[in-house]
This record gives structure tokens, sequence and C-alpha cells, in this order.
């Protein structure tokens, strides 16, 4: 109980967090119900298991991390693909300077 | 002395040199290639040495990256300076003193008529001079992986000595600002159906080149590199 209430703190200093400093309004409110469904979790944790099985998977905490694993997949390949525009971003702006500078030096 | 057509002498032909730490040679490399041309672009790959200096002191065309990039970065920079000077033909030159610049005016005018938008330097269809074995084995493990991966079928896949026609470079930039540039073009070519021409030149191999060249283990990155940028596209 005092484990559930803690990781339940936990979650709520997180939500609220994320709340004030997600600039998106959506994104924020969707983050927040996400958490509070990681609350309903911690205290009903049957449900995952009847949700399970509904799905035709085992355990509860085998959908749990499935949709864990799914999430962390996608938000990899997107913080890929953003890494690499803003590498190629970052090569636009050095082209740009060198080029700048580079034609003033041959006027001199 | 080699002596050269008057029709070589042309303010439309644009030397890019792309340098890092090539100090002991940029002088003497740019010393070979002025009397050619004063079209000569070094693009100073953020240097640690004094390139850019040495470079600027010659009258040169000198660009200077605030950040390392990479030889595929700084060709580009070089070939988007060149076109916007109006060069109509492009070559890219190695810093280091592996290229002979007595090749240059025949890969042009094999390029000229041959009609075809590009003209890529083979030392397997030329020569070499001071390769080590190994490098052979890598190169040759190089263009079999190209045509395996369906890359095209090149005599030489690692050859920095290139001459483009302004049409090429218009539609061509390279994306790959690492090692993996130099396979990025052969791929675009295979693609996109591109004529070329494989023009023989000769290679030669000095301790100095040799420490600053592809290191046999950076095979691995190029390959990671070329994955990575078909993957996030």
């Amino acid at each position: 109980m005092m484990m559930a209430a803690l990781l339940s703190l936990v979650l709520l200093m997180m939500a609220i967090y994320t709340f004030i400093f997600i600039s998106t309004r959506l994104l924020g409110w969707l983050l927040l119900a996400l958490y509070a469904g990681a609350v309903f979790i911690v205290w009903w944790p049957d449900i995952t298991t009847a949700i399970a099985h509904g799905m035709g998977i085992g355990r509860g905490v085998d959908l749990v991390l499935i949709l864990v694993s799914v999430v962390i997949v996608n938000v990899i390949m997107f913080l890929v693909r953003h890494v690499y525009f803003m590498h190629q971003q970052i090569t636009k702006l050095a082209r740009h300077i060198a080029i700048v500078n580079g034609s003033q030096t041959k006027t001199k | 002395m080699t002596t050269f057509s008057p029709a070589f002498i042309d303010n439309r032909i644009f030397i890019v040199v792309a340098a890092y730490n090539e100090a002991s040679v940029i002088g003497e490399t740019i010393g070979q290639l002025t009397p050619l041309t004063s079209n000569i672009i070094v693009v100073d790959d953020c240097s640690h040495d004094a390139t850019s200096q040495i470079a600027l002191a010659t009258g040169v065309h000198v660009l200077r990256h605030p950040i390392n990039l990479g030889q595929g970065a700084a060709l580009q920079t070089g070939i988007e300076y060149a076109l916007a000077l109006g060069a109509e033909y492009i070559v890219t030159f190695d810093a280091d003193g592996q290229h002979m610049v007595g090749d240059m005016l025949p890969m042009l005018e094999a390029l000229k008529l041959s009609k075809t938008d590009i003209a890529l330097g083979s030392r397997f269809l030329g020569s070499t001079r001071g390769l080590p074995t190994s490098r052979r084995l890598m190169l040759k493990a190089a263009i079999a992986f190209t045509r395996l991966t369906g890359g095209g079928r090149f005599s030489d896949v690692h050859n920095g000595y290139r001459i483009m026609t302004r049409h090429f470079a218009n539609h061509f930039k390279f994306q790959q600002n690492r090692m993996a540039h130099a396979s990025e073009i052969l791929t675009y070519i295979t693609k996109n159906n591109i004529q070329f021409i494989e023009f023989p030149v000769t290679v030669t191999y000095s301790p100095h080149s040799l420490k600053s060249g592809q290191r046999n283990s950076n095979s691995l990155r190029i390959v990671m590199e070329l994955i990575l940028g078909r993957v996030s596209k």
C-alpha cells in the first residue's frame, strides 16, 4: 500500500511537471491522461489482466510491456529522424557561413 | 613540362579541393593546380593547423567550415560555391597529393567528347603507386559490395578524382557528409541512369596520404552511414 502510494505520488508529480512544460495543450492533456491511467493501474492492476485477456494476451504485465515497447520504438525512430534532420540543418548553416565568409575573403 | 591547349585555360572550369589538416601538402597541391586555372576553391573543413592560412596566401578561393563536417560536406560546399561563380565544369581533386594534375586535361577532353555528365577517375583502369595490399583488397571488396547492393558496376568506387558538368552538379547534392559520399554519388548515377565515363588516372600513395586517408576499419562505418541515410529519409 505504501509503495503504491509513493509510486502514485511520483507519477502525479511527473504529470504536473509534464503538463506545465509541454507547450502543446492537446499533447499536455494526452500525457496527463496517460499518467492518470498509470495511477489507475497502480491501484487496480487487475484491470490490465482483464484487458489483456480480451486481447488474447496472457498477463496484464505482458500487455503493458508490449504497449510500452511499441511507444519506445516509435519514439526512437522519431528521434533518429529528427536528429538526421537537425544534422542536415547544421550542415546547411555551416555551409552558408563558409560561403559568405569565403566570398568576402576572396574580394580582399 | 606539361603543356596544355588554350582550350583548357577556361574560366568555366573550377577545381574544388576539400582539405582537413593538410597544411603540410596543401601549398604544393595548389602550386600544381595554379598553372591551369585560378578558379581553385579550397574548402577547409575546420582544420586545426594552418591549412586555411597557407591556402589563402596562394590567392585561391578559400572557404572554411566553422565546424568539422566531413569530406562529403566540404565537397558540396565547394561545388555550390563553384556553381554560384558560374562554373560549367567542376573538378573534385584530393588535397593530399594522391592525384596527378596531368590526368585532368585528358579526362576533361574525354568528358567533353563523350557528351556525358560526369567523368569518374579510376585507379584500376589507370595505375597506382605505393598502394598497400591491404588497401587494394579493401577497395576491391568495396567494388564487389557496391555491385551486390545495386550500387552499380564501377571499376573504382572510392576515387575522389571526378569532373562533373554544371548540369550534373545542379541536380545532384552530396547528402552524406562523411566518407559515404563516395558511394552516394555512384548510387545516384546508377539509380538515375546517368551517363558517365570512367577514366584511367594515377593514384600515388605517400606516407602522408596513407596516414590521413581512409582506414580499413572505416569501411563498416561507411556501410552504417549509407544504411542510416536510407532509413532516415
